[in-house]
């Protein structure tokens, strides 16, 4: 019988994921015919005529140069387009990210924050993830302000958990070290999740800002998990997390470095986590502040 | 921060990679058939101050080694692989394959993955003239999206703007890519 196929068919779907990101190239737009203002009130006026990215770009790409009190003229259409639902509603709430993006935006924003907190009760998950991105990016961030409205939004807002992980990354980049963080993210770390939750929370909670051994131990329970996706996450969190987090998993990240009934990556990833650590310890030893591990 | 991503990817471009590879006896009596659907994602890398040390890109002289310290090579990481999916409908004459999911730059404030849904079908009917038609395709407008088959590229979107705004634009949803090839792409078995 004749053989159809002999080679292989194979098919590769490749997206640019994490491609080298070089965010501060503003890339310039061509001609401009309408001003951010005029964009924000027509989209009020007529929501349903939604008009294209290449026409929001056009509009919000002149926020970067506008002096501050043509921006602070503009935000009541942009936070009035923000109330609209849909497509038209997340534009503004883009636009809102580009005047985040400004050097004085701490300043023009101080008075919107209630409107910006009110984003993470819309049902639109877009809105959450804005109303968090445009916090982390104020500057300067109101810490007295955000720092409640986030963790009160995680310890007691009716959102999915799902809903609250962009928010409590939030937290962390502007706190890491307050105990409002510490207490929310032990809240989510503890809610039976999704394992692509799970993995978003334990990325969101590894970096070497986030000191609290609670948060350590939290993170480190999924060293256990038998999920790989959760086991690799949670040993590239604990790595990230630096000397400390490391040094208490010591045991169990050993164990899984040499454990070959492990999947390789999961070995690997331990290994390197050990490693790295050892590297570091080396650094502090030098500052005379510390021994290393045994390796 | 600049970031450096999947180094498996083809250069340019640094990227996850959803694969679905169909071995296949499609004659009549086919006596086997195996299908499989995986994932990749590469090793993403953050650097800090001090880089690129070459003034231009990234290269060795980046890699000093020390993770932590927001100077030169920070840390490394791979993204989850949790939302990425993929399912292959196998017949006598073609395969279907459904690539779906998200992705996440494991090493920043995680507040809005890409997504990707393309459904691809590889036609063999005619042995000498195998075929690919990428009949649905839905994704975000950034980063760019290329699909191959038989190492053939048979799909392929180019964003057209690298900076914060745009990409923001995008993550947040606005301007999905979304449609289908009318005209399939000629993909000679390797």
């Amino acid at each position: 019988m004749y053989l159809a196929i002999r080679g292989v068919i194979r098919m590769r779907y490749q997206s640019v994921l994490l491609a080298p990101l070089m965010l501060g190239m503003i890339a310039c737009c061509s001609a401009q015919t309408t001003t951010t203002q005029q964009y924000f009130e027509d989209l009020n006026a007529d929501n349903v005529a939604l008009r294209s990215q290449a026409d929001l770009l056009g509009a919000t790409d002149q926020i970067a140069s506008m002096t501050p009190a043509a921006v602070r003229s503009t935000l009541p259409a942009i936070f009035n387009a923000v109330k609209l639902d849909g497509d038209a509603g997340i534009q503004a709430a883009f636009a809102v990210t580009v005047v985040a993006e400004r050097k004085d935006s701490g300043d023009l924003l101080a008075d919107r924050i209630p409107e910006i907190a009110a984003m993470l009760n819309r049902k639109d998950p877009r809105f959450k993830t804005v109303a968090a991105l445009v916090f982390v990016c104020m500057k300067p961030v109101p810490k007295e302000k955000v720092v409640p409205i986030l963790s009160s939004f995680i310890l007691r807002g009716a959102a999915a958990p799902a809903d609250k992980i962009a928010p409590a990354g939030a937290l962390i980049a502007i706190a890491p070290t307050a105990a409002e963080t510490e207490q929310s993210l032990l809240y989510l770390l503890g809610l039976p999740v999704d394992t692509e939750s799970r993995t978003r929370l334990l990325n969101a909670a590894g970096t070497g800002q986030v000191k609290s051994e609670k948060i350590i131990e939290a993170v480190a329970r999924s060293l256990s998990d038998s999920n790989e996706d959760i086991l690799l996450t949670a040993i590239q969190s604990i790595a990230r997390m630096g000397p400390v987090a490391v040094e208490r998993c010591w045991g169990v990240l050993s164990k899984l470095a040499m454990d070959p009934d492990q999947p390789e990556p999961v070995r690997r990833l331990a290994q390197d986590a050990l490693n790295n650590t050892t590297d570091d310890c080396r650094k502090l030893s030098r500052l005379h502040m510390g021994a290393c591990p045994a390796p | 921060m600049l970031y450096k991503g999947d180094p498996g990817a083809v250069p340019p471009y640094y990227a996850p990679i959803q694969s679905a590879r169909v071995y296949s006896n499609a004659g009549f009596s086919a006596q086997w058939n195996f299908k499989i659907v995986w994932f990749s994602v590469g090793q993403t890398s953050q650097y800090g101050y001090g880089s690129p040390a070459n003034g231009s890109t990234l290269s060795a002289a980046d890699q000093d080694g020390v993770p932590n310290d927001c100077y030169l090579w920070n840390q490394s990481a791979y993204a989850s692989k949790a939302d990425m999916h993929g399912d292959i409908t196998l017949n006598s004459t073609n395969a279907t394959t459904h690539l779906y999911g998200s992705g996440a730059n494991p090493l920043e404030f995680d507040w809005s993955p890409i997504t990707w849904d393309t459904t691809t079908v590889v036609d063999w009917s005619n042995l000498d003239y195998v075929t690919a038609k990428v009949t649905h395709y839905h994704h975000t407008c950034y980063p760019s999206h290329i699909i191959y088959v038989n190492d053939w590229i048979v799909y392929r979107y180019d964003a057209p703007r690298n900076d914060t705004s745009y990409i923001t634009s995008c993550l947040l949803g606005l301007n999905p890519i979304d449609g289908y090839q009318t005209a399939a792409t000629h993909v000679p078995c390797n």
